[in-house]
């Protein structure tokens, strides 16, 4: 990371090597089209390059910080063209299933993979009213009162069920999905 | 605060996130965490989830030509900054190497011999050097990485020519301000914030009105960086 922030073209072509699979299936699962998801994750790399990473260990790995800067310019791309639907609300929606997965490059790519899936299981455990106003803020980008209106729930409902989701995935986690 | 309430921002919290509060409510929650321990505490417990959320997605290959798209931005970037930082970042050793600065080099090495046979100052947080003939004395002070030069025996310049400071990291210089002395031949330079970090030593030149990207004149003070 030091030598992408040095604006080391090499270094940080290892750098979208490693981040930018699960960064462009990030990206479509918030935008829901191809041709988004790449303007998405070039936008993404290109402002990450450009500000010369301006990483901070102490928040985080490098990683969850890549896909937090994803998963805002995707949720700026949705603001941005007013006629988006809605993401699909489901866990298992087609377009994830029916998607070519990724070579497994490297053990620890394997490894990752192996531990998504787990995260994607514990996810399927939720009741669906509470993954769906996870999903519906997470990878929609809307407000717990817009997620109020639209599932016609009281705004007290809706962020229990947030709270109630997020508990049990990080319950989960700290198990270590044993 | 009490319980009933700290039980109620427990939604907030989750809300918060997962981004799905209104900017005046994230804006109202983040200024009660800076000091409520036990609501931070949660927020901090409840991240890694999100993390999870991230990588709950399974891996989709990018296209090739996105992979393109994004290199071929990054190598064109580079090769236009590489100019501009050849020039702004040249080697100090090069610099060194021309006859007339290696003179100079040597008249600052022997003023500063003498600046520390005779002991004079630099025990109070600041660094100071002694430059040419006529006698130009610099001070560093320093505070963190920013730090204000103060000058004396500057002589005056005319409107065409400005002093201009520099920052040695390694073999390699980087501009930072321009400044022009008060009547009496003293000035002072702020070196802004960031430029002293992993700097060796602040330099001052004379250059041409607006600064240059490089020296193009000896330097006439060189103070260390600790």
């Amino acid at each position: 990371m030091p030598l992408v922030g040095k604006r080391d073209p090499d270094a940080f072509e290892v750098f979208y090597d490693r981040h930018a699979g699960v960064a462009y299936s990030l990206a479509y699962r918030i935008v829901g089209s191809r041709p988004a998801a790449e303007e998405v994750v070039q936008e993404a790399f290109l402002s990450i390059w450009r500000s010369g990473a301006r990483f901070d260990p102490a928040k985080g790995s490098v990683r969850a910080w890549t896909l937090g800067i994803v998963r805002n310019r995707g949720i700026d791309a949705l603001r941005r063209d007013s006629s988006s639907k809605a993401p699909k609300l489901s866990w298992d929606d087609d377009a994830i299933l029916e998607a070519s997965p990724a070579p497994e490059r490297t053990e620890e790519e394997a490894l990752r993979r192996s531990e998504a899936a787990e995260v994607r299981g514990a996810l399927r455990e939720l009741p669906e009213e509470q993954a769906k106003v996870i999903q519906l803020a997470f990878f929609g980008g809307f407000s717990h009162s817009e997620i109020a209106d639209m599932v016609g729930e009281p705004l007290g409902t809706v962020k229990g069920r947030m709270r109630l989701g997020m508990e049990k995935i990080r319950a989960r986690l700290a198990e270590g999905f044993a | 605060m009490d319980e009933r309430q700290h039980e109620q921002l427990r939604d907030d919290i989750s809300a918060w996130i997962i981004g799905a509060l209104e900017p005046a409510e994230a804006a109202a929650l983040e200024e009660h965490m800076r000091t409520c321990d036990s609501c931070a505490r949660q927020a901090r417990w409840l991240q890694p989830a999100t993390g999870a959320l991230l990588e709950s997605v399974d891996p989709i290959e990018p296209p090739p030509a996105l992979r393109e798209r994004v290199m071929s931005e990054v190598r064109a970037d580079a090769a236009r900054r590489q100019p501009a930082e050849s020039r702004s970042r040249r080697s100090f050793w090069d610099f060194l190497a021309r006859p007339a600065t290696a003179m100079a080099a040597v008249a600052i090495l022997v003023a500063g011999v003498g600046f520390l046979v005779f002991g004079d100052g630099g025990d109070d947080g600041t660094k100071s050097f002694t430059g040419e003939a006529p006698l130009i004395s610099a001070t560093l002070e320093r505070e963190g990485d920013t730090g204000t030069l103060e000058l004396t025996g500057l002589r005056e310049l005319g409107g065409d020519r400005v002093y201009q400071a520099w920052v040695q990291h390694d073999d390699m210089v980087e501009d930072s301000s321009l400044f022009v002395p008060r009547s009496d031949g003293t000035a002072t330079a702020a070196i802004p914030r960031d430029d002293l970090h992993g700097g060796d030593a602040v330099l001052v030149t004379i250059e041409p009105h607006g600064g240059s990207t490089q020296p193009t004149t000896d330097p006439l003070v060189s103070v260390d960086i600790d």
